[in-house]
């Protein structure tokens, strides 16, 4: 029986991609914006405002809950969940309670290593036994590849509270709370999880897998530095592998990042596990805890416990008519959902023969998916897998030193089918391609036009090339007289010859057909 | 149902509502809310075995609007009847 | 010439018209009105002198060149929780002191499209939670019948206004008997319409579920125009149906002949004032002699509409007032040492104990283990009571019924007893339940025991949702025959 297995839930907080807020119609691209100039009665508190529901973002709701395999269930509401905080101007938030808008959905994710995890050294607590009652392929390391279904509880549709900026007063060492109502009345997903993950592996492919889904279908531009993607934790631990028996749960709200929350985990999984050991103290219902994330100290330290409990007092917001979620509307958003990043992939390897870990990297973003087969269009397998190499090979170099994305790039897809057509065809050599394709990006010129203004056509002229050949045969006598008594290999030192004198541009399989004919028939 | 409301309880419901209370408003809201749950009382004699809550009288559903934005409030008139603020931002002196 | 005490919207707008009078004219003598009577009464809360008379002499100039609104150059008073742009609005509650609203909502935006002439704010309880004006914060309201009584409340302020003859008619809020009852203590009409009817943003909220937004008048002829202006769904407020605004001038004549009123039976309890029963009753006959015919009914859940009401209302205001934190508006703790003290004290101070009282009651209504036992429970005992409308409405087209179990009551009478003030909005309530519309019209007076002089009774005309235009038939019909409308104070 395996020990201190991890129980983690993920709550994932998602800002909507819509014109106006949730309840207003104040604008909700705030993002480096004047404090407060997004706001309105009703986003700012005022007495007397009045919610009115933002009908796209009740519809990009349904849409992730329908890409996230949900039931969308029929009847629908809002409710007001009630507690004090500055940043939440009503004191209560519009939230939905026991009718949310989507229910009982799942993902399916392949988790690996999180580079950054192997980079600080975290160790992933992988003594732990393989998932028996989740595992979709037997792997070979089930911990780690082994693709894991994870439980989504639910997904619902409330509003964001406003952005609370903490500081000290550095004369007086007071310390105070600004707040900027702009973020007040966002909308905002939340996507709960089962507690069904039990490795940091698993939680990070899982909310990785989210975004690029929200992302995929246009409900979220879930950009993390504008805070428009948050992470909650859930975890406890199962000392003995039974899992109805567990430490007490802790939440960790509010981690921004994917490094956050793969340290928090971390932390708080070897944190629980020290802290059973030493006591021994199991869940008891009610023995929630809250901690914070310090991510200077990287810890996490404690802000509430069970005592301290909020009493949401949650009931119908009085103020908000109730949602009847029609299933033909239902059915038609679902159809018009664009194809997700796991069928894209599944796709892109029976339709271009790409290998399994090009296809992920290909699809992970939709903007380069869709780049890649403007690329290919419909020139065929073989072709698509020699915009691959480029794409992942020399492209890829050159965007890094360029430090820019390749659709933000000047590079046009149509400029690596030219380069790929160009060697193809014979018209330059591979080596040519490399030499063009730093200009070819970073000026976003077109390789076709770039070879012609250059003169860089590949010579395949016999006559042309005939006398560079006897040159070369004439001042290597000794290698070709290895050639002659069998040493067939060394004729490519000759080509390289050639191709010296012809600065590149002779065609190499020419030369080398040329210089053998020359050598060998005489 | 109780109906005796504790000084405890009391407390507690004052502290979830944010209102401080003098020792004598703690005793006096004992017995005023303890009287008033008993009041409801009666509601108990009704059989609501299968009767649906009424939250709204309207009987109206699916109201939205469509995701345009209007004009928000100009920023010194959204932050006009603060009492304490620093620059635009609404400040709040208090160690959380 | 009338005085401004006896004018009514209808009358002014003739002279108006007529250019007999002036809208400034009209100003002035409310504004001389309230100067002379207004400290023994504490009607207004605040007088906007100044704006009043920009906003008249702007309505002459809108009558003149012919582009007058329907109601231009009336002057009004506005009960305190109305937000009006820039204005002082406090709903008379210390929290909001200094507030000046950044904004109004439809209600104002309308009458003051319609051109009517803001005077000030009109005193209430605090954020409307009572019967009586007492819980105002800035003194209560004193009844110009009898000025040791209560006006009624909340809406205590805009109903003496109105009887003072202080403005023509003003803005007011019925949640739980708001408007009815302090219109059936002073003797003038009060409408609450059908829950929906008029746009609640930019109204301080009391109880989401229950508030109503309209207006007293002095006869029912004028509240067919005010409420012409008022009613109409606004995309600001999610709980307005698009239901279309009736002429409700043009079809205020068609007689009651053949229309059945019934009479609940409930209505009619052992404990009511028998001043009260015989003026109504009264009334009721003067109906019948006009044609209509009365059918005994039964509403069974009567008798639990004051607890399902106090127990859904102050769990909505428990949540409305959570807002209040003194944050983005408001007077807020100097002195706390921590954020939640901060709290405690900000709210502590600016609330006044009734409504401490009604949050305490929603906090705990609400909270867990408690939730089911009360609110659910309330809730669905409100939909019994929905349903013996519902039913009643089958059988006839309007119910008739006394607003309120007694005449005004003294000053400080039931202060020490929440309970019994509660019970003042018995007949009131049920309607507020059932989010249908009421009407109260001054039906005559009656002498307590223990009063100096005669009071006003109101009665309710209740009918199904909105059906306004046939409630302000029936009340029509009844002023044409009777003059209690026209009776007026004389002000101690």
């Amino acid at each position: 029986m395996s020990k201190n297995i991890p129980i983690i839930g993920l709550e994932i907080h998602t800002q909507l991609k819509t014109v106006s807020k949730m309840f207003c119609r104040c604008q909700a691209d705030y993002f480096g914006a004047e404090p407060n100039t997004h706001t309105c009665p009703v986003c700012l508190g005022l007495p007397g405002a009045l919610p009115v529901a933002n009908q796209k973002a009740i519809e990009q709701t349904i849409r992730v809950g329908l890409a996230l395999n949900c039931s969308i269930p029929e009847e629908s509401k809002f409710d007001r969940k009630n507690y004090f905080y500055p940043d939440l101007v009503k004191g209560y938030q519009i939230s939905q309670y026991d009718q949310p808008f989507c229910v009982k959905g799942y993902l399916e994710v392949d988790p690996s290593p999180s580079a950054e995890l192997a980079k600080g050294g975290l160790a992933s607590p992988l003594g732990i036994v393989a998932r028996e009652r989740h595992a979709l392929a037997g792997g070979q390391n089930p911990l780690i590849s082994a693709r894991v279904r994870i439980g989504i509880t639910r997904a619902h549709l409330e509003e964001d509270t406003a952005k609370s900026l903490h500081e000290t007063d550095p004369k007086t060492g007071e310390s105070y709370t600004l707040i900027d109502c702009n973020k007040s009345g966002i909308p905002l997903l939340e996507i709960v999880s089962d507690p069904d993950m039990h490795t940091i592996e698993e939680a990070s492919a899982y909310a990785r897998k989210v975004r690029q889904i929200v992302r995929y279908i246009g409900a979220s531009d879930a950009d993390m530095d504008k805070g428009q993607l948050r992470f909650d934790i859930n975890v406890s631990i199962s000392p003995d592998g039974d899992f109805s028996k567990y430490t007490p749960i802790v939440e960790v709200k509010n981690l921004n990042s994917f490094i956050a929350l793969e340290k928090a985990l971390a932390y708080e999984i070897d944190r629980q596990i020290t802290q059973y050991e030493a006591t021994g103290e199991l869940y008891t219902a009610g023995s929630k805890e809250t901690r914070g994330w310090d991510d200077v100290k990287g810890v996490t330290v404690h802000q509430r416990s069970k005592e301290e409990a909020n009493d949401y007092r949650y009931f119908p917001e009085p103020d908000l008519p109730p949602v009847h979620v029609d299933p033909a509307w239902v059915a038609k958003l679902h159809s018009e959902l664009p194809e997700l990043p796991e069928a894209k992939k599944d796709r892109f390897v029976e339709q271009y023969g790409l290998k399994d870990k090009d296809a992920v990297i290909l699809v992970d973003e939709q903007a380069n998916a869709d780049w890649f087969e403007s690329a290919v269009g419909d020139k065929g397998k073989e072709f698509a897998q020699e915009v691959v190499k480029w794409l992942n090979g020399d492209i890829t170099f050159v965007l890094r030193e360029l430090e820019i994305e390749l659709t933000a790039s000047k590079l046009k897809p149509e400029y690596v089918s030219e380069l790929v057509e160009l060697i193809r065809s014979g018209a330059i050599s591979g080596k040519i391609a490399k030499d063009i394709l730093p200009e070819v990006v970073r000026d976003g010129v077109s390789p076709v036009k770039l070879v012609e203004d250059k003169g860089l056509k590949l010579v395949s002229d016999t006559g042309i090339l005939d006398k560079a050949v006897q040159e070369v045969i004439l001042e290597n006598a000794a290698v070709v007289e290895q050639i002659r008594s069998g040493k067939e290999g060394a004729i490519m030192f000759l080509v390289g010859q050639v191709m010296k004198k012809t600065r590149g541009q002779a065609n190499p399989p020419v030369v080398q057909e040329l210089l053998r004919q020359a050598i060998l028939s005489s | 149902m109780a109906t005796q409301l504790t000084k405890e309880q009391v407390e507690k419901i004052a502290e979830l509502a944010r209102l401080k209370l003098t020792s004598d408003e703690l005793d006096m809201y004992r017995i005023q809310l303890s009287e008033i749950m008993s009041f409801f009382d009666t509601l108990s004699e009704v059989n609501t075995a299968n009767i649906p809550p009424t939250a709204q009288t309207t009987g109206l559903v699916n109201r939205y609007f469509a995701d345009v934005a209007r004009p928000s409030l100009p920023q010194d008139r959204a932050t006009r009847e603060a009492r304490v603020k620093q620059g635009n931002y609404f400040k709040v002196k208090a160690v959380l | 010439m009338k005085s401004i005490v006896e004018l009514t919207v209808t009358e002014a707008l003739r002279q108006l018209k007529a250019k007999q009078i002036s809208a400034v004219e009209l100003t002035e003598e409310s504004l001389s009105a309230i100067e002379k009577s207004n400290g023994k009464l504490n009607s207004f809360l605040t007088v906007e002198k100044d704006l009043a008379l920009m906003m008249a002499a702007s309505a002459d100039a809108q009558i003149a060149s012919g582009e007058a609104g329907p109601l231009c150059g009336i002057p009004i008073g506005i009960k305190d929780c109305f937000n009006v742009e820039d204005m002082l609005s406090r709903s008379a509650s210390h929290i909001l002191e200094g507030f000046h609203s950044p904004y109004e909502g439809p209600a104002i935006e309308r009458l003051r499209a319609a051109g009517t002439v803001f005077l000030g704010k009109t005193n209430t309880d605090e954020f409307t939670c009572g019967a009586s004006t007492e819980n105002s914060a800035y003194g209560t309201t004193h009844n110009p019948w009898d000025l040791e009584r209560v006006p009624g409340g909340s809406s205590g302020g805009s109903a003496v206004a109105v009887t003072a003859g202080l403005s023509l008619f003003a803005t007011a809020t019925d949640t739980g008997g708001s408007i009815r009852q302090p219109a059936s203590f002073c003797g003038v009409v009060g409408l609450k319409n059908t829950y929906g009817r008029v746009p609640r943003f930019g109204v301080m909220p009391m109880a989401s579920s229950l508030d109503t937004v309209g207006a007293i008048s002095k006869t029912v002829e004028d509240m067919a125009l005010i409420l012409q202006v008022m009613a109409g769904a606004d995309d600001r407020d999610s709980t307005t149906p698009e239901v279309a605004v009736p002429d409700y001038s043009q079809n205020l004549k068609a007689p009651v002949r053949g229309l059945k009123i019934g009479i609940p039976k409930e209505y009619f309890i052992e404990g009511i004032e028998a001043g009260v029963e015989k003026a109504v009753r009264q009334a009721v006959e003067e109906l019948q002699n006009q044609g209509a015919e009365i059918v005994e009914i039964s509403l069974p859940h009567t008798k639990y509409a004051i607890p399902v009401y106090y127990l859904v209302a102050p769990s909505e205001i428990s949540s409305n007032m959570a807002r209040f934190d003194g944050i983005r508006y408001g007077p807020s703790s100097d002195t706390a040492e921590d954020l939640l003290d901060y709290y405690l004290e900000t709210r502590g101070t600016g609330f006044g104990p009734e409504l401490k009282r009604r949050i305490m009651i929603g906090t705990h209504v609400l909270s867990s283990g408690y939730y089911d036992a009360y609110y659910l429970k309330a809730q669905k005992v409100r939909t019994l009571i929905c349903r013996d409308f519902d039913q009643a409405f089958g059988k006839v087209d309007v119910i008739a019924a006394p607003t309120s179990p007694t005449t005004a009551f003294k000053i400080g009478e039931k202060e020490q007893d929440p309970i019994s003030m509660y019970l003042a909005d018995i007949f009131t309530a049920p309607i507020n339940l059932a989010g249908i519309p009421a009407l109260n019209v001054p039906c005559g007076f009656s002498r307590p025991e223990g009063a100096a002089v005669d009071l006003p009774v109101g009665i309710q005309f209740i009918g199904p949702r909105f059906s306004e235009d046939c409630l302000l038939q029936v009340g029509y019909a009844y002023q044409q025959a009777t003059d209690w409308h026209l009776k007026r104070p004389v002000i101690g």
